[in-house]
């Protein structure tokens, strides 16, 4: 006999009587759960369209228009802010107001931001801009400045172009392909470790009842262990690949996620 | 021929095997007697190279055993050797298609011997369903499924009924009779006397005594006389040698040194006494054990 019908038949052995074992259809049961949490839970998380509401206080007239030109720009989108605002007596009531937290910043005099130590940074960029183009919106009404100055101040005289297709992926899809690969990760490691643990028991067990015995009177020690790494390493391909499939096809068919760039674009939800 | 020749292997201080030699040749078959401990097992695993010797040789047919040639071998262990949640049918095959035989062979091998040990029923049952008499066929099935040359097989009795018993001895009876050395331990010494050809008698890793069964008996230095009298006197100071061995009621079982004829202890018991059963022969097997162990 061969050594490679010897080692065939060792590993034939081991895919018919552990791929149809129970423990191996359980251990592919638990990893197909893994999958679909693995898969569901960043749904929960990019599923996150609260829009985050900072009340900023106007004290004076003059703060009026700049304040509603904050408001009006806020971006609003799932998960970004909108802006409320509520009128202040005064500039000490408003520094107040910020300092015990029950408004996020004031607009003072139309050309004054109070911020406190908790105010968020873009917040106070947002207000800080509206200022800046309220006052610009009052000199072109004036003739001070042209329009056109304006817009190439606001950025129109340069374009930018992204080099890195999907660095524009919003955060929530970031936040999801980093819990995918997570989640493959978990799964090469349980794999490694799974396949691993195979061989081990099969080894015990064969030392422990005895057939080894019987086995080594006719292969030798390495064919014997070649043929066992070989049919368990296949098993936990299959399980790994099978698993990895359905990662790949739940991620497409449920996930906004753009996959790696090594994998054929058909496969990418967007 | 299976030689082994000088066998030594020691564990720390304890001796496993101290220069243990005997043979088994082709269509013989050789019981394998000693004590719990004596090295049987050790030497029967050396067969196989799964005990690394620290001294010895192991030939078959005059060559150091190869892996080749083991795999013309069958080995049957002390503890049990199969799969336990492995079909039987299935398990058979496989260890026929290690030893070699081609699938449709080795398919056909396996129902023929699984019909012999009457499992039929039973053949897509995992093993660990089985009766440990029934798994005991199934270890003697994987051992002789591939016809071969050499059958070793340690305590292959041990857990069978009287109807296992029979049916095991008639196939390695055969399995003789068609040429393949036979080798197995055990402590059934009546059985070993009944089947075997030859014998070997080991003690602390040492053979103490070996060879066809019939020579060692015939060539003993006493006879066994086996007495029932009416009535009983001590005999032994009366005949110097003669030793009482074992005495229940009237019946008497005497050692008796073998240049005592059978008519001189005859009239020497019959002194005064009616002898009502008289038996004088060569010492059983369970005697020269004794003897070969004690000394």
């Amino acid at each position: 006999m061969t050594t490679y019908r010897a080692i065939g038949l060792v590993m034939w052995r081991e895919l018919l009587e552990r791929g149809l074992s129970k423990s191996y259809a359980l251990s592919w049961l638990f990893l197909a759960l893994l999958v679909g949490a693995g898969v569901a839970i960043p749904g929960f998380f990019g599923d996150d369209e609260s829009v985050r509401t900072y009340r900023v206080a106007t004290v004076g007239a003059a703060s009026v228009g700049p304040g509603e030109l904050a408001r009006s720009t806020a971006p609003a989108d799932p998960g970004s802010y909108r802006i409320d605002l509520t009128a202040s007596p005064d500039s000490e009531a408003a520094g107040a107001a910020v300092a015990d937290g029950s408004v996020d910043a004031a607009l003072v005099e139309g050309d004054k931001v109070l911020v406190g130590k908790d105010t968020p940074r873009e917040l106070e960029s947002a207000l800080r801009q509206a200022v800046l183009s309220y006052q610009v919106q009052g000199m072109v009404a004036t003739g001070e400045v042209s329009e056109r100055a304006v817009a190439i101040m606001a950025g129109e005289g340069v374009t930018v172009v992204t080099a890195e297709p999907g660095a524009d992926a919003d955060a929530a899809a970031e936040a999801r392909q980093f819990v995918i690969s997570q989640v493959a990760l978990v799964l090469l490691f349980m794999a490694v470790m799974t396949t691993g643990s195979w061989v081990l028991l099969g080894v015990t067990e064969e030392k422990t009842n005895r057939v080894s015995e019987v086995l080594l009177s006719s292969l030798r020690p390495w064919q014997l262990l070649a043929g066992k790494i070989i049919g368990v390493g296949l098993l936990g391909l299959l399980q790994f690949g099978s698993i990895a499939a359905s990662l790949i096809v739940a991620v497409r068919l449920v996930l906004d996620v753009t996959l790696p760039r090594w994998m054929p674009d058909s496969w990418s939800s967007r | 021929m299976l030689e082994l020749d000088g066998l030594t292997k020691r564990y720390g201080d304890v001796v496993a095997l101290d220069d243990c030699g005997f043979s088994v040749r082709p269509g013989r078959i050789v019981g394998f007697l000693g004590p719990n401990g004596a090295g049987k097992t050790s030497a029967m695993r050396a067969v196989f190279g799964l005990l690394r010797l620290d001294g010895g040789t192991v030939t078959w047919m005059g060559r150091s055993v190869t892996h080749d040639a083991r795999r013309r071998f069958g080995y049957m262990p002390e503890m049990r050797g199969l799969y336990p949640r492995m079909p039987v049918r299935r398990q058979v095959i496989y260890f026929a298609r290690l030893h070699g035989l081609d699938k449709t062979t080795a398919a056909r091998a396996a129902d023929r011997w699984i019909a012999r040990i009457g499992l039929e029923e039973r053949a897509d049952s995992r093993v660990d369903d089985l009766s440990h008499g029934n798994q005991q066929r199934v270890q003697l099935v994987t051992a002789l499924v591939h016809g071969p040359e050499l059958l070793v097989l340690d305590e292959p009795f041990s857990g069978l009924d009287p109807l296992g018993v029979e049916e095991m001895s008639r196939i390695l009876q055969e399995r003789a009779e068609q040429g393949s050395a036979v080798l197995f331990s055990s402590h059934q010494l009546d059985l070993v006397e009944h089947l075997c050809d030859d014998v070997a008698i080991i003690n602390q890793g040492r053979v103490a005594l070996s060879g066809p069964v019939r020579t060692l008996k015939d060539r003993a230095t006493h006879r066994r006389v086996e007495v029932d009298l009416d009535s009983w006197t001590a005999l032994t100071p009366a005949i110097p040698g003669v030793r009482l061995m074992e005495s229940r009621g009237n019946r008497h079982v005497l050692r008796v040194p073998a240049k005592i004829g059978m008519d001189e202890i005859m009239t020497a018991l019959s002194d005064g006494r009616t002898i009502r059963e008289f038996s004088y022969g060569p010492p059983t097997l369970s005697d020269l054990f004794r003897e070969a162990v004690a000394s």
